[in-house]
């Protein structure tokens, strides 16, 4: 349960992060909050050659919320991100998703880049950004590139991120304000990975129609996975409660689902129909959801 | 492949702690074996039982999950810290008085989470209390007589319900 020896090195900023990464290719990991990283390094699941430590690249740490949109720079604390008043006024899924990871220790230290960068299958932020459609942003050496988050995440563990390559920020087109968010998770415990877990926004014009869907599930999906589809059907319903379940019924059925040996493809399919239409209705209904 | 030791000057309760330690030394164990600080308990060793809990700038932190590299610069505080000379912090008094404790592995960690928890929120219910504190496993006490503690810790009676 002890690491294998590593060389530890710290990167004081993003021009020495960058050539660091450069030189040292995929014998290096990055360590920035450690609480995937360093769990796997004591169980020797990984046991990399250089710990690159970005702790200490101050540059990589805002929240900044204007009018149009929220950028979170890739080194942001998961409970800063629950605690930003700004973010539960502008982007509330945001914050529900982030109450779900973990515990509050773990969010001391776990940032917005190193969950992205894992892109583990139940995890929360990855598929709440993923259901506003987010923008992620990549640097290297060689320059800076964007990609949309469903380009970034390929598959459950698997990213477009080079091994040169680090997360500088993610980019977040707000939703309209006022909007009602619902992020319902069923794991096995307070703070596990998601079994199944839905995230949704919905938001309403001066005449109380429904003008603005997002839905996203996650657990056993591989990455997570936007449902355009389902949006623009219940939406053209005026989110009427009939058209909601047949959209959850077509959209999960679907979709490709995953099962293991812990839980059958079957079993995750009828989860993620619990959760979607749960977050469906609790979204759209404008409730908060009680657990 | 460096197993090279390094010194360390390690803020802990106020005090500085010089030792030497591997890159690799989590901080966990830095802490016990280097600082003397027995109190920081190792359970699982990857972050799920919330026994080696500390405190790393106020904030509650998993101590098996830093590397004692890391910790320069910061402010760690143990239970052994929370104390002042002869007199309990409300939380272990607290403790103390609603038997929050059996074995104490699980305590440490417990009490600074709660006092983390109580510091952020102290408009506590049983809720959330129990929600708060879901990252620090006990075998030995079912949570009740912790619950209370920290409810009377953040200044509420619980209220006992006739079975």
């Amino acid at each position: 349960m002890k690491p294998a020896p590593f060389k530890y090195v710290e990167a004081i900023d993003e021009g020495t992060l960058a050539s660091m990464l450069s030189e040292s290719g995929s014998d290096a990991r990055l360590l920035a909050g450690g609480q995937s990283l360093v769990p796997m390094m004591n169980f020797r699941l990984v046991s990399p050659a250089v710990l690159i430590d970005l702790n200490g690249v101050r540059s990589l740490e805002f929240v900044d919320c204007d009018g149009q949109t929220l950028r979170i720079g890739s080194l942001t604390r998961h409970a800063t991100l629950e605690d930003s008043k700004e973010i539960c006024r502008r982007c509330p899924l945001l914050t529900k998703a982030v109450q779900k990871v973990a515990h509050r220790a773990v969010r001391n230290r776990g940032t917005t880049g190193g969950t992205l960068a894992l892109a583990y299958p139940g995890a929360e932020i990855p598929l709440a950004l993923m259901t506003l459609d987010a923008e992620v942003c990549l640097r290297s050496h060689r320059g800076e590139r964007r990609m949309p988050i469903a380009g970034f995440i390929r598959g459950a563990l698997d990213t477009a991120l080079a091994d040169d390559e680090y997360i500088g920020c993610v980019e977040v087109r707000l939703p309209p304000m006022g909007n009602s968010a619902s992020f319902v998770e069923a794991s096995r415990r307070h703070g596990d990975f998601a079994i199944g877990a839905a995230g949704v926004v919905a938001a309403r014009d001066h005449h109380d129609r429904l003008i603005y869907l997002r839905a996203g599930v996650g657990g056993g999906t591989g990455a997570p996975v936007r449902l355009p589809q389902l949006e623009q059907a219940v939406v053209k319903e005026g989110g009427a409660e009939a058209a909601v379940s047949d959209a959850v019924r077509e959209a999960i059925g679907q979709l490709e689902v995953f099962g293991d040996h812990h839980y059958p493809e079957d079993y995750r399919r009828h989860v993620l129909r619990g959760v979607l239409q749960r977050a469906l209705t609790d979204a759209i209904g404008g409730r908060r959801h009680v657990q | 492949m460096s197993s090279d030791r390094i010194a360390l000057d390690i803020n802990v309760n106020g005090q500085t702690v010089s030792g030497v330690a591997e890159h690799r030394t989590l901080l966990s164990d830095f802490l016990r074996h280097s600082a003397g600080m027995t109190g920081v308990h190792v359970g699982c060793e990857h972050g799920v039982c919330g026994a080696c809990t500390i405190l790393l700038d106020g904030r509650p932190v998993r101590s098996c999950l830093m590397f004692a590299v890391q910790a320069k610069r910061h402010e760690i505080t143990t239970i052994e810290g929370l104390a002042r000379g002869n007199e309990m912090h409300p939380v272990q008094a607290a403790f103390r008085k609603h038997h929050g404790l059996q074995c104490g592995f699980c305590t440490p960690g417990m009490v600074l989470t709660a006092v983390d928890l109580l510091r952020r929120n102290p408009d506590q219910t049983e809720e959330s209390v129990r929600e708060g504190i879901s990252g620090n496993l006990c075998r030995c006490t079912g949570y009740e007589g912790i619950v209370h503690a920290v409810l009377d810790a953040a200044g509420i009676q619980k209220k006992r319900k006739p079975e």
